[in-house]
C-alpha cells in the first residue's frame, strides 16, 4: 500500500483494522448479498484455495451474469477518466467496478456492509496486484463520508436498495414473503444518502450513478420488478404500490426507483448540478448500449431474435420488434430499462 | 460519448462512439483484451498501409498499461452484410468480398501472408469513401506471416456455408450452386494451397495455429462443422472437381 494514498482511510473515524485493506466501523452480521444462504455458503467453503474467477464459476451463482458481469464497467468510459482521481465505489459488492477503477485511477476505496464479500474482493486485488485500493465496511445509510476528499463517487445500483434495512438474499427477497422491519421514509433516506455523497466531493467532483427506470418499457409487459418482485409495482404511485406489496408480500414497498426526470429532480435536490442523463440497454449491470438521453438513437440495436445458439425464439422476435418501435422508431427513451446519470457537485 | 458495443466474444473490449472528431473507442482491462486491442492496431495499420491512405493510418492511436489499454480509430459509415443469411442470399456480397481480398492483399505466391482472422461480410464496410474500397474492420485477430494466400478466403466461404446449413445436413440445390460459383470463381483466378483448399485441409490447418485466435477458436463457423456436414462438403467438391487448389483445375 502506497502511504500517500492512506490519507483518505486517516480521514474517517473509529475505524478499526480486520484486514491489511479492509476496514470496521463495527461489527456488522451480514449475509452475501444477491446470493442465498446456502450459495453463499458454498461460495465461501472454497474461497481462498482457488482463483476468485474458477470460484465464481465453480459456484453457479445465481445472477453470475448481472453481479459479476464484465459488462458493467463498460459504461465507466462515460467518465473519460484522466487517471489522477481519487474515487469512492458506494456499495462495491465484489468490485466489478472498484478492481477495473484502481486500474485506471490513482486510488479507490470500496464500501459494502458484506464483510465476506469484502474479502473476496481483496483477494481479486491481490490477484490484480493493486496497491491503490482500500475497503471499508459499513451501512451506507450510516458511514459519513469527510468532507471535500473525493473526485469521483460511484453509485451503482445502490441507491434503491439503501431503504432496506436487511441485507438483500435473492432468494428470499424475491421469492419469499418476508416481513421486514421499517425505517423512515425511502425518498428520505436516498435523498440523505446522496447529501452526503455530495458533501464528501471535491469541488469539481462527480458523480456517476446507475440505476433501474422506473418505467422500464418491459415492466409494461409482464416483467416482474427485481426489487420488489411484483408486477408493475414500480409504475404504480408509490402509495398503491406500498398497498399492492403489503396486501401480497407483507412488506412495504420501499426499493423506489425514478423516472429521469425524477432522478434529475432528486440529484439537484441533493445540491448536484451540470447533470447529464444516458439511457442503458438491455441494463446497467451489463450494457450493451448507452446513448445520451433524449438524443437520437442511431446505433441502438434491438435484442437480437436469435438466442445464444442462433436459433430464432418468438419471446425474442416480439422483444426485437416491439425496441425497434419503441427505441428506434419512436425514439421513446422514457421507458428505456436503466439509467446512467453523471453529475459535478 | 455512446456505448455502442459491449465485450464481444467476452473479451471484455467495450466499443464507443464520441470524442472530438467522431471516432470509435476501444478499450479493455483484461491482457487478453489487450493483446487483442494491440493486434487490432497493428492490422489496421497494416491494412492502411496496404491500401496507401497514410492519412488514416497516422491518425490511428493506442494508449496502452499493463493492465488497461484503449485506442482510437476512425469511424466508418456504410453497409455491412449479414453472415447468418445463406450462402446464396449472400452471393452477390460474397464476391465483392472475394474481390476485396485479392485488391489488397499481395499477389499470391508461396510465402506465408498475414490473416485478418474473421474475414466475414460482417466486417467489411462497402462505403463510397475511399474509392470504394472496402473497409475491413474487426483486426482483433490479424497475424503477420501465418497462413498461405487465400486462407481468409476460405474461411469466408466455409462460415456462409456453415450458416447455410443453419442445423440441417445439408444444403439447398441454390446454395449448393451458390458455393460451387463461388469456389470456382477462386480457383479459377488464384489457385488455392493445397494446405487449406478444402474443408478438412482447412480445419486441420486451424486446429494446427489454434493460438492464432487466442482462446476463441471455438467461435470459428468453420471448427463448428459436424463431421457428416465437412462430409457433405467434401462430396460436393468431388463431384464438381473442387478438391484440387491449383489454378485452373476446375
Amino acid at each position: 500500500m502506497i502511504e500517500s494514498n492512506r490519507f483518505v482511510i486517516n480521514k474517517f473515524k473509529n475505524l478499526v483494522k480486520e484486514t491489511d485493506r479492509i476496514f470496521l466501523t463495527k461489527k456488522i452480521d451480514s449475509h452475501l448479498p444477491n446470493l442465498s444462504k446456502e450459495q453463499g455458503s458454498r461460495l465461501m467453503s472454497i474461497f481462498g484455495t482457488i482463483s476468485t474467477k474458477k470460484c465464481i464459476e465453480q459456484t453457479k451463482l445465481i445472477l453470475t451474469q448481472d453481479a459479476f458481469s464484465g459488462k458493467r464497467v463498460a459504461a465507466l468510459e462515460l467518465l473519460e477518466l484522466n487517471g489522477t482521481e481519487t474515487v469512492v465505489d458506494l456499495g462495491c459488492m465484489s468490485g466489478e467496478l472498484s478492481i477495473p477503477l484502481a486500474k485506471q485511477v490513482s486510488y479507490v476505496l470500496g464500501v459494502d456492509q458484506t464483510l465476506e464479500l469484502l474479502k473476496f474482493t481483496e483477494l481479486k486485488a491481490d490477484e490484480d496486484n493493486l496497491d491503490n485500493i482500500d475497503f471499508i465496511c459499513d451501512n451506507l445509510r450510516e458511514i459519513k463520508l469527510p468532507e471535500d476528499t473525493f473526485d469521483l463517487a460511484v453509485v451503482n445500483g445502490a441507491l434503491e436498495l439503501l431503504p432496506e434495512i436487511e441485507p438483500i438474499i435473492a432468494d428470499d427477497f424475491l421469492y419469499k414473503d418476508r416481513k421486514r422491519k421499517v425505517l423512515g421514509n425511502p425518498g428520505e433516506i436516498q435523498l440523505d444518502f446522496l447529501r452526503n455523497v455530495h458533501s464528501g466531493l471535491k469541488a469539481k467532483g462527480r458523480i456517476f450513478m446507475a440505476i433501474e427506470n422506473r418505467y422500464d418499457y418491459k415492466k409494461f409487459f409482464g416483467v416482474k420488478s427485481p426489487h420488489a418482485g411484483m408486477y408493475l409495482t414500480t409504475v404504480l404511485p408509490k402509495w398503491i404500490a406500498n398497498i399492492v406489496s403489503r396486501l401480497f408480500k407483507k412488506r412495504d414497498y420501499r426499493t423506489w426507483v425514478y423516472s429521469f426526470n425524477e432522478l434529475e429532480e432528486l440529484l439537484k435536490k441533493a445540491g448536484f448540478s451540470n447533470i447529464q442523463l444516458h439511457a442503458c440497454w438491455p441494463d446497467y449491470r451489463f450494457p450493451e448500449h448507452i446513448n445520451v438521453y433524449g438524443e437520437y438513437n442511431q446505433y441502438f440495436r434491438p435484442t437480437s431474435s436469435r438466442n445464444k445458439d442462433g436459433v430464432i425464439k418468438i419471446k425474442r422476435v416480439i422483444a426485437n420488434r416491439l425496441e425497434w418501435l419503441i427505441f428506434k422508431k419512436l425514439n421513446l427513451q422514457i421507458f428505456s430499462p436503466s439509467i446512467i446519470a453523471i453529475a459535478k457537485k | 460519448m455512446i456505448l455502442i458495443r459491449n465485450c464481444p466474444h467476452e473479451n471484455g473490449i467495450y466499443t464507443l462512439l464520441g470524442g472530438d472528431k467522431k471516432q470509435i473507442i476501444k478499450s479493455t482491462y483484461s491482457t487478453d483484451g489487450i493483446t487483442r486491442l494491440i493486434k487490432e492496431h497493428n492490422g489496421y495499420k497494416w491494412y492502411f498501409e496496404r491500401i496507401g491512405n497514410q492519412e488514416i493510418k497516422n491518425s490511428l492511436l493506442i494508449n496502452t498499461t499493463d493492465s488497461y489499454c484503449r485506442s482510437h480509430t476512425p469511424f466508418f459509415c456504410g453497409d455491412i452484410g449479414d453472415p447468418y443469411k445463406s450462402i446464396s442470399t449472400n452471393k452477390k456480397q460474397l464476391l465483392k468480398a472475394i474481390d476485396a481480398y485479392i485488391f489488397i492483399w499481395p499477389e499470391r505466391n508461396n510465402k506465408k501472408h498475414c490473416i485478418h482472422g474473421d474475414y466475414s461480410i460482417g466486417n467489411i464496410i462497402f462505403s463510397k469513401i475511399n474509392g470504394n474500397t472496402p473497409i475491413l474492420i474487426d483486426w482483433e485477430h490479424f497475424n503477420k506471416g501465418v497462413a498461405p494466400w487465400g486462407f481468409d478466403l476460405v474461411n469466408l466461404l466455409y462460415e456462409a456455408v456453415y450458416f447455410s446449413f443453419s442445423k440441417r445436413n445439408s444444403l439447398s440445390k441454390r446454395d449448393i450452386l451458390a458455393y460451387v460459383a463461388l469456389k470456382k470463381y477462386i480457383l479459377k483466378h488464384m489457385g488455392l494451397d493445397n494446405m487449406i483448399c478444402n474443408v478438412y485441409a482447412l480445419k486441420e490447418f486451424i486446429s494446427e495455429n489454434v493460438f492464432l485466435w487466442d482462446g476463441l477458436v471455438e467461435k470459428l463457423p468453420v471448427v463448428n462443422l459436424s463431421d457428416i456436414q465437412c462430409d457433405y462438403i467434401n462430396k460436393i467438391d468431388f463431384k464438381y472437381g473442387m478438391n484440387n487448389g491449383a489454378i485452373g483445375s476446375v
